[in-house]
């Protein structure tokens, strides 16, 4: 699907056609949905992210204008949702703690010796390693490593030059190894 | 952030665009990655951070996800909808009174 054939969506959406928003919706739900997750930690936090998107944009799509491709608008607005989800008092902490306890203590699992388990760990303290990024990193991250934006698109959504995505991206890959390395040492890989 | 060896915030920021092929000089920043042994584990250490999380299972979506969303969606446009006719009746109940008050005025 072209951003042109998105657009052309968008326009009938806005013009009160429900089943060209309903194809939107349908059509990026998964990668929004998954975005918002791994801003949050949480599936039902991040559904309601996603869906508090999905309805600013339906508020917004006759005033739309067709300057980037319509994943990045859409991406924008579910990022600004998520990010004043992150805002809201308490919720980092609360989101933190759940991750925690539902993932246990990565380093207690370490001593495994086969080589799945080893990769499962991996798994568990990487995912520990980007939840506690601060929120400025951990957006750019999520959407280079997860969404594989590139560069001037996050520059887009996170509305920041694209030198600036460059070093927090830099940054957050750089915390993340660290965080790693306090568990594995620095050879782990 | 760890400092383990002598990568600067420059080195480590090339290590990493050329993981995103951003990296205007990509093919001297290559050179350099088989070059410094430290530089080269970065970028593996970086990539492989990469794959794992990739790699990880995505979180199963609510089957009626964009059910609920087109039904918030729609009392949306009911609200709006419902908003544009209010402001239209108070408009209107605006005018007639101003224009009762003036009529009562004139006698």
């Amino acid at each position: 699907m072209t951003p042109v054939e998105d657009w052309e969506l968008a326009r009938h959406a806005a013009a009160g056609d429900n089943s060209a928003f309903t194809a939107l919706v349908r059509r990026y739900q998964k990668p929004i949905i998954h975005f918002c997750y791994r801003m949050t930690g949480s599936l039902p936090d991040a559904e309601d992210i996603a869906q508090e998107a999905f309805i600013n944009l339906y508020r917004s799509l006759g005033r739309l204008r067709q300057a980037s491709a319509f994943s990045t608008v859409l991406f924008c607005y579910a990022r600004n949702a998520a990010m004043n989800h992150l805002r809201a008092a308490g919720r980092l902490r609360r989101r933190l703690a759940a991750f925690e306890q539902a993932q246990g203590d990565p380093g207690a699992r370490a001593a495994r010796p086969d080589d799945t388990a080893r990769a499962e760990e991996l798994s568990a303290v990487l995912e520990a390693g980007v939840s506690v990024l601060a929120a400025e990193y951990r957006e750019v991250f999520v959407l280079r490593e997860f969404q594989r934006l590139n560069y001037q698109a996050i520059a887009k959504i996170v509305g920041c030059p694209v030198g600036t995505v460059r070093s927090r991206l830099a940054r957050a890959r750089e915390q993340v190894r660290a965080y790693v390395a306090t568990r594995y040492g620095e050879d782990w890989c | 952030m760890l400092k383990v060896d002598n990568l600067n915030k420059e080195a480590l920021e090339q290590i990493s665009a050329l993981l995103d092929e951003e990296e205007p000089s990509a093919s001297a920043a290559r050179k350099w990655l088989d070059a410094d042994e430290a530089a080269g584990r970065r970028y593996r250490q970086y990539r492989r951070m990469g794959e794992v999380l990739r790699a990880l299972p995505e979180p199963e979506i609510t089957p009626d996800f964009a059910n609920r969303v087109l039904k918030r969606a729609g009392t949306t446009r009911l609200s709006s909808a419902f908003l544009r006719v209010f402001a239209a009746a108070a408009a209107a109940v605006v005018v007639a009174t101003g224009g009762c008050c003036s009529m009562r005025k004139g006698l």
